[in-house]
């Protein structure tokens, strides 16, 4: 309640809250530190309250499991960023009216860069999956699928597509979530060091290499807070949640492909692969396969984008209207990080037989997912940074 | 993303005898296609994506 409140609070009230709560070393910006009296802070601002609402997550879904697994049906990430991301689409639609020109660069760099990733990740993971470790190829597709694509809904969306058994996905999906835990404490850290010139890159770096919806627009936003503060250590003050735009456009997009992209698997394996008689693939299975909640997203998206285009003279009435419905997106983050680390069961690492899995999983991700996410993400973002709110002149 | 409810977690026990029970399986002739077309059109396509966004949708 604590953490939820926290967020909930405006902008000057939650920081000085979230100072009491997190503590100076966590939250304080770098202009405040003489204020604490500390040499040096993670400067996460407000945004600290989601990574004390992670950490509470994982405290008790590694420590106390019996009460994580009385909260399990209550606390699937899934719905709390899903309900965020299309807040978020209402916010972002009204922000993208004052600069169109960079909204449609994002749209379309942040859906070249997906293709890109679908194409040399997915095939690159699958012949190691094959040819160095073995797997077979029930195995070798999910992993594929969960290490280089979007995480659980993936390995099991693929898991179905080529008639796997279950505990193909179940597995695969087990190392997503840990592992995309790891990436959200460690990535946006990585972003803020090596990238603060170069915002954009590191949003879209998230949407690409971060698995699964939850972690990844949580590491675009705790990478939002920490490059917003580094830069104001120089006197530039980006304006909010573009960077968060370029992963969620990047996350999105990655999502309306699954369905894309088992279907094409799907493809294979009835017609080269397995070779059933009789077994027909319909297109309609694009449609089933696909999440359907980017449609929110997007619709929300448009219709403020367009309402604001529309009449510009209700832009400034819009814009409180979103400012109030941001209040709920926080909230539903906070449950996001929350629930992320309630699930992430870090015992899994330590199950008999996983070490084969854990190996071609961390091989894969640190080994090139990670890096060429990030060529791709410099490749299309590289030179495009969001509106200067003041400084940098 | 997450949206599916994962199947029955009481598979789990099993994993060790199915990774151990992976049958060698060599690369067929229809997955070299798969990845090798992948890898190709990834690359041809880098360079047209990467031509347009810089041409048509500058920031």
């Amino acid at each position: 309640m604590a953490i939820g409140t926290m967020s909930l609070l405006p902008a000057n009230t939650r920081n000085r809250r979230s100072y009491f709560f997190a503590g100076p070393y966590i939250a304080a910006t770098p202009n405040k530190l003489t204020q604490f009296g500390i040499a040096w802070s993670l400067g996460l601002t407000g945004e600290a309250g989601y990574v004390v609402a992670l950490l509470a997550g994982l405290l008790i879904g590694n420590g106390f499991p019996p009460a994580a697994a009385w909260l399990k049906e209550a606390t699937r990430p899934e719905w709390y960023i899903k309900t965020a991301i299309i807040i978020l689409g209402a916010t972002l639609g009204v922000q993208a009216a004052g600069a169109a020109g960079l909204t449609r660069a994002i749209l379309f760099r942040g859906l070249a860069a997906i293709i890109e990733a679908y194409l040399i990740y997915w095939a690159l993971v699958y012949l190691i999956a094959r040819k160095v470790f073995g797997f077979s190829r029930e195995w070798a597709a999910p992993l594929a699928s969960g290490i280089s694509i979007c995480g659980v809904s993936a390995a099991i969306t693929t898991g179905a597509a080529i008639r796997a058994r279950p505990i193909v996905p179940v597995m695969v999906s087990s190392l997503v979530v840990v592992f995309s835990v790891v990436e959200l404490l460690v990535l946006p850290f990585a972003a803020r060091t090596f990238l603060s010139a170069e915002p954009m890159v590191a949003g879209a770096w998230m949407g690409l290499a971060v698995k699964t919806d939850g972690a990844a627009v949580a590491s675009g936003t705790i990478t939002e807070a920490l490059i917003r503060a580094r830069a104001e250590e120089q006197g530039i003050v980006y304006e909010e949640k573009w960077m968060l735009q370029a992963t969620t456009t990047v996350k999105t997009f990655i999502d309306i492909f699954i369905g894309i992209w088992a279907f094409v698997l799907a493809l294979v394996w009835a017609y080269g692969i397995a070779k059933e008689p009789g077994h027909e693939v319909p297109w309609s299975d694009i449609w089933r396969r696909s999440p359907k909640f980017v449609l929110g997203y997007f619709l929300t998206f448009i219709i403020l984008l367009s309402v604001a285009l529309a009449w510009p003279d209700r832009q400034k009435s819009l814009k409180s209207a979103v400012d109030e419905s941001d209040i709920f997106r926080r909230l539903f983050f906070v449950m996001t990080f929350f629930t992320i680390g309630l699930g992430s069961n870090f015992k899994k690492l330590w199950a008999e037989g996983i070490g084969r899995l854990t190996l071609v999983y961390v091989v894969s991700l640190f080994g090139f997912v990670i890096w060429i996410g990030l060529a791709i993400s410099w490749l299309f973002f590289h030179g495009v940074y969001p509106p200067i709110v003041h400084g940098g002149g | 993303m997450e949206p599916t409810r994962l199947p029955a977690p009481s598979l789990e026990p099993n994993l060790a005898e199915e990774l151990a029970a992976i049958p060698y399986e060599p690369l067929l002739p229809v997955e070299k296609k798969l990845i090798a077309w992948s890898l190709i059109l990834g690359v041809v396509l880098l360079v047209i994506l990467a031509w347009i966004s810089s041409t048509f949708f500058t920031a």
